[in-house]
């Protein structure tokens, strides 16, 4: 592996996976001839496999399998559900259950041997009993998620080209980004998420996942406590917070509220943004209003909090509160908690104030107080209001208006103009119109789209239900990724509340307007992103963009206007329609009105979910929101706009954030990931990581982005590798110039960005890596770790060294076998004395003799 | 009728036709490898795109709809470079031979896997048209060609390379036995003369093509018999004297007229042939280190200055080939030499200017195949089908088990290719990005007669778009996404069986090697 993160397959894979058209010789020597008459005659009827030898499958599994196309449908359309029902059940794609799909439903083999090979969701293989998927998020990549992988082949000891281990334990697989970008690297272990991974942390995340593996299958019990007098505890459950660890805090919370009698409230809640200080803990008091916020907040620390923050009701259990603390006190001390130390946050700290200051919440407003699923709760704070005006007092055509007055533009990425869009299906004739709402988010290092789903689902809703109004909408489709499991559990929950209080449905608010909004999962293909990709895969095909125009706003859905927005553009909506145009043109630049929300992420001090004004510069960012580098390095470069942006250097920092002066300097403003690198991040490595992305997920349909971004990708692999050739950066810009001009969709015309500005701004490391060197020390082939004379001998990196390239001499200053070493860094990141060194180029070459 | 522009042409069009349509209709040639009638347009290939003013970028003529006062480029060199890049993308990933090694090393460009498929086909008239087409001397060269071919057969390090040799003197032999070695025709009398300066295996090989191509043809010698180092250097053991006649005397058939026994000397006679002659071709083999050169034509010590390609001199309608340009120590090469300079006469005779038609014929060239494709080729034998039928054969069973062993690894769709006339049209560079590994190379036939290659395909998806238009089922699907797209059938079935009734209309839609029929598409 390690050459290339999203290659799903060896090159060679043709011959090794033995596809049988090709390894098969003379198969049918025996048969008389078909002639092209016969062959009519032989072609069988619908699904009919007769000719194709193949296992039956068990009964068992055939009935489930039918039960499921009973529930799902049987038409060509069900396609992705049905697999994905399958797959979620077995865990992989028997074929034998596939061929009974094709017997069974209306489905054409070809179609679904198209389509589930198409989704990266999908197996073929059987997988191990857990589920092993290591992030490769451009977050997780700069902070080591590549390492991460290898240690975790390494120790589950996966033969070559095998994803799973031979006990069939764990299945391990990279995925593009699990959207937890501030704690990266992340590691998903079925559902359980570990952050800030290191190589030498792999063995124990995996014996304390399967030490913990039954707890975690008995103990579902979420019992909420009801409202309640005393004051509210708010607990971040927003998958970083998860991921952090707030279930357990959540959990810890009850038991201690439960135990003391405290009569407080313990709510969940939507993402704070502060997502780098996870999990978070909030306690409002109800007769004071006063709060306070707790960060890294642990399970063994929540009891503390709550009952200095509480106090207890009872004689009893103010006793047991007291008694409890001595207890907590004398085996439980704050400086053995393993996770490292926690903090108090005061909201009036600077940093605190300069993350949360700078920014102004529109799609995020109200963050890290409403509880995400509580309808009466959005409502009560003006939740819906924007609906009721659209529905009570204006008309479709003033809505558009007000929304084209406000200069909104779409926040997917390119920034159409979103009244204009609005206004384009509604001039379209169909005997329907659809809406759809974009969520299939899949950029590398951005989570805008998942903490909105996951945080402020009403406000999409009302969003998407204003813009079906204004255009004349009868059915909408939630488009969500299945890798965001928490997004779907609540978009579900809130839509089916909508429901029942009149929300959606016949004669919504009791009005003429009438709609309803269902959830598809997409199966893995950032390329559905693309609007005339994902209509092609809710229409249940393979997600291949196709030309436009027609534009979706004409010939979408089934052929019928169909307007696609992003999450983030509709959630803008309802602040535009309550506030007016005015006040939201007021904000932002002159062509980029309101704000935008960014997932701000890599090294930096705070990353999290901001929403910030437009124009704002990438340094007030960086420095003042972001608080600036971690671990005082020195700020390099903003990657901004995914696989589709392109990389700012810090010279050219004062960038305002605005679509075109973005445009302008070679990146985008695309769906707002934003990914701060440091010195040590290497800008050819950051190109490669990005056209390694794309490549993976072009849908192979155009010869500029199947094959060009694959040659794009052959010489930056070279470059990395030291093996670059004379010209080879000419011949990369002019097949990049290529690829952008002349591929079909943006997704082929926009890959070549990230290689294009880095080479615009960071030429000079593209000629060093030509020299065989890499400056930033991170290209493995250019960079040979070597030991000072610092060394005290203490062996502590021959004891990490997984590979056994240090030899043990204590007391002596140790020497890396050069041809072992795996560049793992784990020996650099154990020395006590920081004797071992990176070295690249020359000093390499003395190194090795070769 | 709207019209739009086509490099300052207008161009009139039907409203809702595509960019393509209106350009075909108006005779401006579009290229493009992947748009088929009957089906949506795949938009895959990007060949066809063109330049539309006031938009960014490229865009594919086959699906962009045409409107009234757009103008275009097509022509422009920006726009034939785009399509030379995507054509090199394609290449790339393109893993397949358009001829095959055993014929790009044959100094005269004999196609062997054709003349080996004639000869188990047993059809005598189509080998003899194939080996004569390339060696006027077929026999001779059977008994004397060192067969450097037989070096590059790809069966070589399998089980040992074809008697390429043993074939050709079998097609020649087999020839002469049935007593009507077709004698091909010669094209109408041009009323051109060229005098040919030497009768050894060059000046035999240009009088013989020369003659063909409709022009009088004099061969001048020296000595008493015509055949040069042929049957005065070689061994009568070796080369046995009737063979070498019977080869001359189909030459001298053709109407080409020998004058034995007489010597072009100097400046003087040379003047003198060429105040006769349209063309003189000098053909005299190695020059004679102790004779002085006497001409006013350009030489070197090595022999005759002549230009690459058209052997054309110094000196108008001289031309040379053979040992009298330089060094010639095989026959083969020498009778290739005469073809080719047969070839430029001919061009200098009916176009004035030599050489101006010459470009070379483009080669996908694949490059080594690894061990485990060499086995699979082997195994997948092509050529034996035809032996059961072809029980009457006139040649000699040895010689067709001989030709059966050939694995056939020239294209089947060389002639037909439509990516290697862009390739020859758009001058590409087909290593410009054969930046990784290629694709496996992998070949399987079906008892229908489909061989399919899928090293070759270029995802173009014109057999899926048809089997699709046809509702044929199980039918045809891309698999996988991105480069590791594949046109498979679902669940491994048959390629031929799922493509059912659309087979034919595949094999002929698919624009490269990828789908072709064992029989019927291999010709010269």
């Amino acid at each position: 592996m390690g050459a290339g993160i999203f290659r799903f397959s060896p090159q060679w894979r043709d011959v090794s996976s033995g596809c049988p058209c090709e390894t098969r010789v003379n198969k049918n020597n025996s048969q008389p001839a078909i002639t092209e008459g016969e062959a009519t005659a032989l072609a069988p009827d619908a699904g009919d496999l007769s000719g194709v030898p193949g296992l039956s499958p068990d009964p068992a599994s055939a009935e489930w399998v039918d039960a499921l196309v009973q529930r799902v449908g049987a038409t060509p359309d069900k396609v992705i559900p049905i697999l994905q029902g399958i797959q979620e059940h077995f865990h992989y794609l028997p074929e034998e259950l596939l061929r009974h799909v094709c017997r069974t439903t209306e489905i054409a083999p070809a179609d679904l041997t198209g389509v589930s090979t198409f989704y990266s969701q999908f197996r073929h293989k059987p997988a191990g009993l857990h589920s092993v998927k290591v992030c490769v998020g451009t977050a997780c990549h700069v902070k080591g998620a590549g390492a991460v992988y290898d240690a975790l082949a390494r120790h589950l000891a996966c033969k070559e080209g095998e994803d799973t281990d031979p006990g069939g334990v764990f299945t391990l697989e990279k995925v593009a980004c699990l959207g937890c970008c501030t704690l990266a690297p992340v590691v998903q272990i079925d559902s359980v998420i570990y952050g800030h991974v290191t190589p030498s942390k792999v063995p124990d995340i995996l014996k304390c996942f399967l030490a913990q593996a039954d707890d975690l299958a008995s103990n579902s019990d979420t019992t909420q406590t009801g409202a309640q007098d005393s004051g509210e505890i708010r607990i971040g459950l927003g998958s970083c917070c998860v991921a952090g660890g707030s279930a357990g805090v959540y959990q810890t919370a009850l038991d201690t509220v439960k135990s003391l009698g405290i009569r407080a409230r313990i709510k969940q809640v939507g993402c704070a943004g502060m997502c780098h200080r996870t999990p978070l803990m909030e306690i409002v008091h109800a007769n004071e209003g006063v709060s306070s916020f707790y960060a890294n907040v642990t399970p063994e620390a929540v009891a503390g909090i709550i009952r200095r923050q509480f106090r207890p009701p009872s004689l009893e259990g103010r006793l047991k509160a007291w008694f409890q603390s001595r207890i907590d006190e004398l085996f439980a001390p704050d400086t053995e908690l393993p996770s490292g130390p926690r903090h108090d946050l005061d909201l009036r700290d600077k940093p605190v104030a300069d993350f949360l200051g700078k920014q102004i919440r529109i799609a995020t407003e109200h963050y890290g107080s409403l509880d995400p699923v509580d309808l009466e709760e959005y409502l009560r704070h003006d939740g819906f209001e924007a609906l009721k005006a659209c529905l009570g007092s204006l008309s479709p055509q003033e809505v558009i208006a007000r929304v084209s007055d406000a200069g909104l533009r779409g926040r997917g990425g390119a920034g159409f103009p979103t009244g204009l869009k609005w206004q384009r299906v509604r001039e379209s004739r169909g005997s329907k119109v659809y809406i759809i709402c974009n969520g299939d988010e899949g950029d590398p290092g951005a989570f805008m789209d998942r903490m909105l789903l996951e945080s402020f689902p009403y406000r999409v809703i009302e969003g998407m239900l204003i813009a079906a109004y204004a255009v004349g909408a009868g059915e909408g489709i939630f488009y969500i990724r299945a890798e965001y499991p928490l997004a779907l559990v609540r978009v579900r929950e809130a839509l089916a509340r909508c429901r029942a209080q009149g929300l959606l449905g016949r004669n919504i608010l009791g009005s003429a307007f009438s709609i309803d909004f269902e959830i598809k999962e997409g199966a893995g293909a950032f390329v559905c992103g693309e609007e005339t990709a994902l209509i092609r895969s809710l229409e249940g095909a393979r997600g291949m963009p196709r030309l436009r125009p027609p534009f979706p706003a004409q010939k979408g859905l089934w052929g019928l206007p169909t307007l696609i927005n992003n999450c983030e553009t509709f959630a803008s909506v309802p602040w535009i329609i309550r506030n007016g145009a005015v006040r939201f043109r007021a904000i932002g630049t002159q062509k980029s009105a309101g704000t935008k929300v960014f997932s701000l992420t890599g090294k930096i001090r705070h990353g999290g979910l901001i929403e910030v004004p437009m124009g704002m510069t990438l340094r007030e960012i960086v420095e003042e929101v972001g608080g600036g580098i971690a671990n005082d390095l020195t700020f390099k470069a903003v990657q901004i706009g995914g696989p589709s942006g392109g990389c700012i250097p810090a010279a050219h920092a004062d960038l305002p954030v605005d679509y075109g002066e973005l445009m302008g300097a070679g990146a985008m403003m695309g769906s707002g990931g934003l990914v701060v690198l440091d010195e040590r991040d290497c800008m050819v490595d950051i190109a490669r990581y990005f056209l390694t992305f794309t490549q993976s997920q072009s849908c192979g349909r155009c010869t500029f982005c199947r094959v060009g971004t694959r040659r794009m990708l052959d010489i930056l692999d070279r470059l990395c590798a030291g093996k670059g050739v004379a010209g080879d950066i000419g011949r990369l810009e002019e097949l990049a110039h290529s690829v952008a001009g002349a591929s079909l969709c943006g997704l082929g015309r926009t890959a070549p960005n990230p290689v294009l500005s880095t080479i615009r701004y960071f030429r000079s490391e593209y000629e060093a890596h030509l020299q065989g060197s890499c400056p930033a020390g991170k290209c493995k082939d250019l960079v040979a770790y070597t030991i000072t004379e610092e060394c005290i001998g203490c062996t502590l990196c021959a004891q990490t060294c997984p590979v056994g390239a240090i030899p043990f001499t204590p007391h002596e200053r140790h020497v890396i076998d050069d041809a072992a070493c795996v560049r793992c860094d784990m020996c650099r990141g154990v020395c006590p004395v920081e004797a071992i060194k990176i070295v690249t180029g020359t000093e390499r070459g003395r190194l090795c003799p070769h | 009728m709207p019209t739009l522009t086509i490099d300052n042409a207008a161009v009139p069009f039907e409203p809702g036709e595509t960019i393509l349509l209106a350009a075909t209709r108006a005779g401006i040639a579009i290229p493009t490898l992947c748009s088929f009638e009957g089906i949506e347009p795949p938009t895959s290939c990007y060949v066809c795109v063109v330049k539309i003013q006031g938009r960014n970028g490229m865009a594919p003529a086959c699906a962009t709809l045409a409107e009234a006062g757009m103008v275009l480029e097509s022509g422009s060199e920006e726009v034939r470079r785009c399509r030379r890049r995507a054509l090199e993308l394609l290449l790339s990933e393109h893993a397949g031979d358009c001829e095959a090694p055993c014929r790009r090393i044959c100094p005269a460009d004999l196609d062997i896997p054709v003349m080996a498929r004639h000869i188990v086909e047993g059809s005598l008239d189509a080998a003899v048209r194939t080996v004569w087409s390339r060696l006027a001397l077929p026999g001779v060269l059977g008994h004397v060609c060192p067969a450097p071919c037989q070096k590059g057969c790809v069966r070589a390090p399998v089980d040992g390379a074809v008697a390429i040799r043993e074939l050709h003197k079998g097609v020649a032999e087999a020839a002469f036995k049935s007593g009507a070695p077709a004698a091909p025709r010669a094209a109408p009398a041009s009323g051109k003369k060229i005098t040919v300066i030497g009768a050894g295996p060059a000046g035999l090989s240009s009088a013989y093509y020369l003659a063909l191509l409709g022009h009088a043809c004099t061969v001048v010698d020296e000595r008493e018999e015509p055949g040069g180092m042929l049957r005065y250097g070689i061994d009568r053991a070796v080369l046995p004297s009737a063979v070498l006649d019977q080869e001359i005397a189909l030459i001298r058939d053709l109407g080409v007229a020998f004058r034995m026994g007489c010597r072009v000397g100097d400046q003087r006679a040379l003047d003198e042939l060429l105040q006769c002659s349209d063309a003189v071709v000098f053909a005299t083999g190695a020059p004679a280190p102790d004779r002085p050169w006497l001409f006013d034509v350009h030489a070197t010590a090595k022999g005759i200055a002549v230009e690459a390609h058209t052997f054309a001199s110094s000196r108008g309608g001289v031309f040379a080939c053979g040992g009298a340009v330089a060094v010639c120590r095989m026959a083969v090469r020498a009778v290739g030499q005469g073809r080719l300079t047969a070839e430029s006469v001919h061009r200098f005779l009916t176009h004035s200017a030599a050489g101006a038609a010459w470009s070379p014929r483009f080669d996908s060239h694949l490059g080594k195949f690894e061990a485990e494709e060499l086995r699979q080729l082997a195994a997948t034998d092509l050529a034996s089908s035809g032996i059961a039928e072809s029980k009457a054969s006139l040649f000699e069973s040895s010689l067709v088990t001989a030709a059966a062993r050939c694995l056939q690894c020239d294209c089947g769709k060389k002639l037909g290719c439509a990516l290697r006339a862009y390739a020859q049209e758009y001058e590409v560079n087909r290593d410009q990005y054969r930046t990784g590994a290629r694709k496996p190379v992998a070949r399987t036939r079906y008892a229908s007669g489909l061989v399919h290659e899928p090293g070759k395909c270029i995802d173009c998806g014109r057999c899926i778009g048809i089997t699709a238009a046809d509702h044929i089922r199980p039918g045809l699907t891309f698999n996988n996404r991105g480069f590791d797209v594949t046109v498979n059938a679902p669940f491994g079935a048959d390629m031929d069986a799922a493509m059912g009734g659309a087979l034919g209309r595949c094999i002929a839609a698919c624009p490269v090697g990828a789908l072709w029929k064992i029989n019927g598409t291999k010709e010269t």
